[in-house]
């Protein structure tokens, strides 16, 4: 039995991520642009006194770019300690955490995304 | 005075029960004491005091280990006891011999206690031969005259009653959290100011007033004294003036000199490096320093103090010294500079040479240091801290480092830049000044061949826009005002061009997150007051990146000679070479003026050369069908660039006048800058770079 998820769009897809990781959902804070930072790290921010690490998954995913002052939100997670923002188009609010682990879709591998970095 | 001691937290993959983790922190610290008490011991037997300190710290660890049945310590601490059991009652003994198998046995526990921690039991080995040693030790010991207790330090065993112990972590969470209510404050400061009136004010001054002390409060908590950095060096120094056959005593002053943990981590090795050196190739033997007239046992003498928001940290010896003279010969060897460049410097500007990669001047690489980890790392590491460090010396005199470091890394001064509407902080110490550049300013920009200089009181700094190492996009380097930081990191100096400079602030470093940690430029990141973060720029990390400066300096500075003196008079040389038209150079840019007899002219490779002052130098024409034959003399324009001569063969000098030069720029002559009215006559300005540039570059690669 798989644990509970959340479900995310991103371009024309959808993805679950396990609900344990997740710390917070926010709208998108300005962004500290970092030079020479890694493909898919498109700035940092500043959370309630912690730094966090904005991820586009559009980028990192290989999808097509979002259309300027197209929605998005942050899926903030905690990973070794440290916050990321997963930047994605928008969460489905319809599908409970137990329905999405029943569901069949691609589930996110985090460690994956973040260990690829740099 | 209260004291609170910061214990590193080990990993958490075991279990461990909290009187072993205790124990551990506990004995740790003995040891660490131990190590320094028994060096003492070696020096001067004779201090009853001192063998009844380390007997009961011996005693001590047998004690706590015997209750936790940890048997391998329990013996070997007990052993370590009986050998000083009889002298602390009065026996006599000699010194090294005692104390060596002691201090064997106070090496066996520390590995025990490192097994301990990483495993959480002892391992398992036999200590049959080590115990032997010791057993035979006290025996040799003659036997016991009762002594009466020295009651003065009976009580020493529970020093330290009014301290508590304080995992490593929850400081530095509650650094942090002190941080964030800064931020917090200075958020709430900016949302009231210029509203004296409103309600909140008061308390928010209060607040404010608070928040600061707890700030200081907690920077405080972080703080060591030195002499915890220092407490190995005794052993250190022991092992290898043992090793060597030298005889080193090693003073450590100011210890009680207090500094920031993270500082003083940072600070562990390349104080270690020091005092190793000085022990290895400063102190002599002892046969040597008596044919020189000094006592046998050198001196090494660490000592502390605080200067302004600094550590100054000395590091003396009364050794042999560093001889400039050899350290000129070996910068000269190594290509370094030029005898001449050489005689003009002072010793204390030569002594800079020997935190150069690969100098050393120890005629032997010894089993204890020069085995290529070098001065060069140790600045490198201070510099990386924000520290320096510079040497005084003198042959025969010793030697003296003077090492100077900030006393902590959490908070610093800092300048935030303007580039590209983004902002980016760089340490202070890091900017040797501030130059506004560009526009109405006297400091000019000069773009040279893909390279951009500045004009500073006669010199030429590189520049750089900070938006082209920060890939943020092209910087037009413009008639427009701008501001030049100049960067000093080591004996490199360069300008970081940028739109803007704010005020200096004091800034709270936090770490680069995990995934930007391999970023070359940056060194950190911080809040600022309206909540947003800014990246700190890595002053190492930006020279490097400035990377081939030198190059282009190089090229930039022969190419720059005909671009002085637009708008001032200057001392114009007016001369005849190849055709009879007059032509001009701005004195300031030629080194001398020489006569040479043409029969001395030699060629190499086809390029005419002369022999001048130490080197061999190219010699040019303006034009390449003029002969260089016959005999008589010529005048020879002659050109010094990083220590490297050229000449330009002239026929004939005519003039030396005062005039404003203000060229009409011809871009199609090639080896013409464009011409002048001198004296009434329109005068073709020589484009000296053009013709010394191949030259300098035919010989650099010939020599």
């Amino acid at each position: 039995m798989r644990g509970q998820h959340l479900v995310a769009f991103v371009a024309d897809r959808k993805f679950a991520l396990p609900l344990g990781l997740v710390c917070d959902l926010v709208k998108p804070l300005p962004l500290t642009r970092v030079p020479h930072a890694p493909d898919g790290v498109v700035g940092i921010f500043n959370l309630r006194g912690r730094i966090v690490t904005a991820l586009d998954l559009r980028e990192r995913l290989g999808l097509p770019g979002r259309e300027a002052g197209a929605a998005a939100i942050d899926i903030v997670v905690d990973h070794r300690g440290e916050l990321y923002a997963l930047i994605v188009d928008d969460v489905d609010e319809s599908t409970s955490p137990d329905e999405a682990s029943r569901a069949d879709l691609a589930v996110l591998d985090i460690a994956a995304l973040i260990a690829g970095l740099a | 005075m209260g004291q609170i001691r910061a214990v590193s937290g080990r990993g958490s993959n075991a279990p461990m029960d909290d009187l072993l983790r205790e124990f551990l922190a506990e004995t740790n610290e003995l040891v660490a004491a131990l190590e320094r008490d028994l060096v003492r011991l070696e020096q001067g037997p004779d201090d009853p005091a001192l063998v009844q300190l380390i007997f009961r710290q011996f005693h001590n660890i047998k004690g706590t280990s015997g209750f936790l049945g940890l048997k391998r310590l329990e013996k070997l601490a007990h052993a370590a006891e009986n050998v000083l059991g009889p002298i602390r009652d009065g026996a006599r003994a000699e010194g090294s011999e005692i104390v060596a198998p002691v201090i064997e046995a106070l090496d066996r526990i520390k590995a025990l206690l490192a097994g301990l921690a990483a495993e959480g039991e002892e391992p398992h080995h036999d200590d049959g031969d080590l115990v032997d040693r010791l057993d035979r030790a006290a025996a040799t010991i003659t036997a016991a005259v009762p002594a009466a207790p020295d009651p003065q330090h009976a009580n020493d065993a529970g020093a330290g009653g009014d301290s508590i112990r304080v995992n490593l972590q929850a400081l530095e969470r509650l650094m942090a959290v002190a941080s964030e209510l800064v931020l917090t404050r200075n958020e709430l400061m900016q949302l009231l100011r210029g509203r004296p009136d409103h309600e909140f004010t008061a308390s928010l001054q209060r607040l404010s007033g608070v928040t600061t002390e707890l700030q200081e409060g907690v920077m405080k908590l972080r703080m060591q004294p030195i002499a915890t950095a220092c407490a190995k060096l005794p052993r250190l120094v022991r092992d290898i003036a043992r090793d060597l056959g030298k005889k080193i005593d090693l003073k450590i002053e100011g210890g009680e000199t207090e500094i920031d943990r993270q500082v003083l981590e940072l600070m562990r090795d390349p104080l270690t490096h020091l005092v190793r050196n000085a022990a290895d190739h400063g102190i002599e033997t002892p046969q040597e320093r008596r044919r020189q007239g000094k006592s046998d046992t050198g001196t090494i003498v660490v000592s502390a103090h605080h200067q302004g928001g600094t550590v100054v940290i000395e590091l003396a010896d009364d050794g042999h010294g560093i001889d400039g003279a050899r350290v000129r010969q070996k910068a000269q060897a190594l290509g370094l500079a030029t005898a001449e460049q050489l005689a003009a410097m002072g010793d204390h500007e030569v002594y800079g040479f020997i935190f150069r990669p690969g100098f050393t001047t120890a005629a032997e690489v010894t089993r204890v240091s020069g085995r290529g980890v070098g001065l060069d790392v140790v600045r490198a590491n201070l510099e990386k801290i924000g520290g320096a460090i510079e040497l005084k010396s003198g042959a025969g005199r010793g030697t003296r480092f003077v090492v100077r470091i900030p006393l902590t890394l959490a908070i610093v001064p800092a300048l935030i830049l303007d580039c590209a509407g983004e902002r980016y902080a760089i340490p202070q110490t890091a900017v040797a000044e501030l130059v506004q550049a560009g526009g109405a300013s006297e400091h000019r920009l000069e773009r040279i061949r893909g390279g951009t200089l500045l004009r500073l009181r006669g010199g030429l700094v590189p520049v750089v826009p900070l938006q082209h190492v920060l890939a943020l996009g092209e910087r037009a380097v413009s008639e427009e005002p701008c501001f030049v930081a100049i960067v000093k990191v080591g004996t490199n100096r360069f300008g970081v061009l940028v739109d803007g400079v704010d005020d200096a602030e004091e800034i709270v470093v936090k770490p680069l997150p995990a995934a930007l940690r391999g970023n070359p430029v940056f060194s950190g990141t911080t809040i600022r007051g309206d909540g947003s973060i800014t990246m700190i720029l890595d002053p190492n990390g930006l020279a490097a990146a400035v990377g081939a400066v030198d190059e282009v300096e190089d090229k930039a500075k022969v190419a720059a000679l005909p671009d002085v003196a637009r708008e001032r008079r200057v001392g114009v040389l007016l001369f005849r070479a190849g055709s009879d038209a007059p032509k001009a150079l701005p004195l300031e840019l030629i080194a001398r003026i020489e006569e040479v007899p043409i029969d001395k002219i030699e060629y190499s490779d086809g390029r005419a050369v002369i022999a001048y002052r130490g080197q061999v130098m190219p010699l040019v024409t303006l034009d390449s069908r003029a002969s260089l034959s016959g005999t008589g003399r010529r005048p020879v324009l002659v050109f010094l660039n990083e220590g490297r001569y050229a000449g330009i063969v002239a026929d004939e000098i005519l003039d030396i006048t005062n005039s404003v030069l203000e060229i009409d720029r011809d871009e199609n002559r090639p080896g013409i800058v464009g011409t002048a009215v001198i004296a009434g006559k329109i005068t073709d300005v020589i484009d000296a770079g053009h013709y010394l540039l191949p030259a300098w570059l035919g010989a650099r690669s010939a020599a």
